[in-house]
């Protein structure tokens, strides 16, 4: 039984598509990334999923049990970080973290920990939330969302606002999670970030959901972008490979693009002497967007 | 149960001050309407302006049994006095826009209800703390007018006051109840108490109208403004238990349109 079974979800704003017809199922223990650009539809499926939004059509169940009939008894195995978050700003931080738990019925088994590899010392717990930084409000709602080890962790890019080193704390404990066999459902607009950590993603645009993919299989799919200077002209046939393109050639510059495994490729390049290689991250456009056009 | 008296909590941790401001507010003000009309020489002069006002505008004031009775019907009249009337109807407007409407515009709902708490908890929640609210805010003003018999040995009959601030009690929540159901459709702050706030001052221009002019005295039946007459009850009018019945009515179906509508709306 998969712990996220959404089916045939569609949300209408008036006579506007939220999202259309969007089916997909997260098994126990995976952490599913989904991706997509501002405004695919990532948020309005959360908020569907949380019961915060009512469904045009379509459901959506968490443990085999629908989200719309069953939700208070559901949400005490659920843990949220919402995409917009807003907390009590006259509350101290720890005055937050009690409130919130107070409704869970549940030991904040994970606070300590959590506030411990987040860095947030007891003084910085004891001021009102309205003088925090945004960064330390994010912390704050990536701890009341983990504080009880819920069996689901729903994120809506979470990791907006963090820095770098809380950014890997934050992948850390989620990897930590999903060792103890809990699910994790995790939004996203960076490929980047959802590599990292996820197990297999899906792809929302437009409100549809246009891909869902292993990461490995995935990485096999991307095309991405190489520049690469050579120190003397070369023959540009030498790279017309099977899964690259050529789009810009001048005697001592290249400019491809390469789909799927990059190692033959590089073999190539290598034959050459080369005095420069860029070959930036995909961003989301580059690596789906060209790649899903046709579908 | 727990989920709403967390909820119930927090909304009595944010308005402590306000709330304790006001019971102080309604404390004083009966006492000093107490005060006002029977220690100092402005019962006097206020006498001899009355006198010279037409009746429609003593109905309006709610003296209705003559001069003799003035002093005692001024004291009902703190009970309805317009500043009483401003300042209790904030508060009841306010607080279901603060906590209905801001939360959906400000998005703390995001967290709050994914946690296991049912969503009627928010309404009544609500409800529970403007009916504590009022109970403590009229309890107050009979205090103060407890006061004032005590201190200046007025000889009022405090069950009739017991009374007015009873029907008060059951007017203000179902003014309460009304702005609840406007907020429950609303997902803005400013917006909700706009239009609470231009529903009780149409009403309240209304029940003006209809005093003020005899030819318009047939409608007071009507006015929803009407149902809150605590001179009528000082001086034993009949009909206050089915102006409180009425009261309670408006009360319920608002309530159950709160519930039902924010149990089915987006947040």
């Amino acid at each position: 039984m998969p712990v996220i079974d959404i089916r045939h979800l569609t949300k209408y704003y008036g006579k506007s598509p939220g999202i259309e017809d969007l089916t997909l199922g997260v098994g126990r223990g995976e952490i599913f990334g989904f991706l997509g650009p501002n405004g695919a539809g990532k948020s309005t499926t959360i908020r569907l999923m949380l019961n915060l939004l009512r469904p045009s059509s379509g459901e959506v169940k968490l443990f085999g049990q629908n989200v719309r009939t069953h939700y208070a008894t559901l949400f005490q195995a659920i843990g949220n970080v919402p995409g917009e978050l807003k907390l009590y700003e006259d509350l101290t931080g720890r005055s937050f973290l009690t409130h919130m738990n107070r409704f869970s019925r549940k030991a904040p088994v994970f606070r300590e920990d959590l506030l411990h590899a987040f860095d947030l010392s007891p003084e910085e717990l004891n001021r009102k939330i309205k003088d925090y930084s945004h960064g330390m409000k994010q912390k704050l709602g990536i701890i009341q969302a983990l504080q009880e080890g819920p069996d689901l962790v729903i994120m809506d890019e979470p990791s907006e606002g963090l820095d770098p080193i809380n950014k890997m704390v934050l992948y850390d404990w989620l990897r930590h999670l999903k060792s103890m066999g809990k699910t994790i459902f995790f939004s996203s607009h960076y490929l980047a970030e959802v590599e990292k950590i996820c197990d297999r993603v899906g792809l929302v645009r437009e409100g549809r959901l246009i891909a869902e993919e292993s990461v490995s299989s995935l990485k096999e799919k991307m095309v991405r972008r190489m520049e690469v200077t050579f120190a003397r002209p070369v023959p540009g046939k030498a790279f017309h490979l099977a899964n690259t393109k050529i789009l810009e050639q001048d005697p001592g510059r290249l400019v491809l693009t390469v789909g799927g495994d990059i190692n033959p490729l590089l073999k190539q390049i290598a034959k050459y002497e080369v005095t420069n290689l860029v070959f930036p991250e995909p961003s989301l456009e580059e690596a789906f967007m060209t790649f899903y056009r046709e579908k | 149960m727990s989920g709403y008296l967390s909820y119930m909590k927090k909304i009595f941790q944010d308005q402590k001050i306000n709330l304790a401001l006001l019971v102080l507010f309604c404390f004083l003000f009966e006492w000093a309407f107490a005060w006002v009309f029977f220690e100092t020489d402005i019962k006097k002069t206020l006498v001899s302006i009355i006198r010279l006002l037409p009746p429609g505008i003593t109905a309006f004031m709610g003296i209705q049994g003559g001069i003799s009775q003035f002093a005692l019907q001024m004291l009902a009249f703190g009970y309805v006095h317009p500043l009483i009337l401003i300042v209790l109807s904030f508060f009841q407007i306010s607080i279901p826009a603060r906590y209905l409407a801001g939360e959906i515009q400000f998005k703390t709902f995001d967290i709050l209800l994914t946690k296991p708490v049912r969503r009627i908890t928010i309404p009544l929640g609500i409800y529970s703390f403007l009916a504590v609210a009022l109970a403590l805010q009229f309890s107050a003003m009979l205090l103060g007018t407890l006061a004032g018999d005590l201190c200046f040995d007025l000889k009022v009959n405090i069950a009739d006051y017991a009374g007015a601030a009873g029907a008060g009690l059951v007017f203000f929540l179902s003014m309460g109840s009304l702005a609840t159901a406007i907020s429950a459709f609303q997902s803005d702050q400013g917006k909700s108490i706009r239009m609470a706030v231009g529903l009780f001052v149409s009403l309240y221009f209304f029940d003006t109208v209809i005093k003020l002019s005899t030819s318009l005295q047939s409608l007071s039946p009507y006015s929803y403004f009407q149902l809150y007459q605590p001179g009528d009850l000082i001086l034993g009018k009949p009909g206050a238990g089915i102006r409180a019945l009425i009261s309670l009515g408006i009360t319920v179906v608002c309530f159950l349109i709160s519930l039902v509508q924010f149990n089915r709306r987006d947040l």
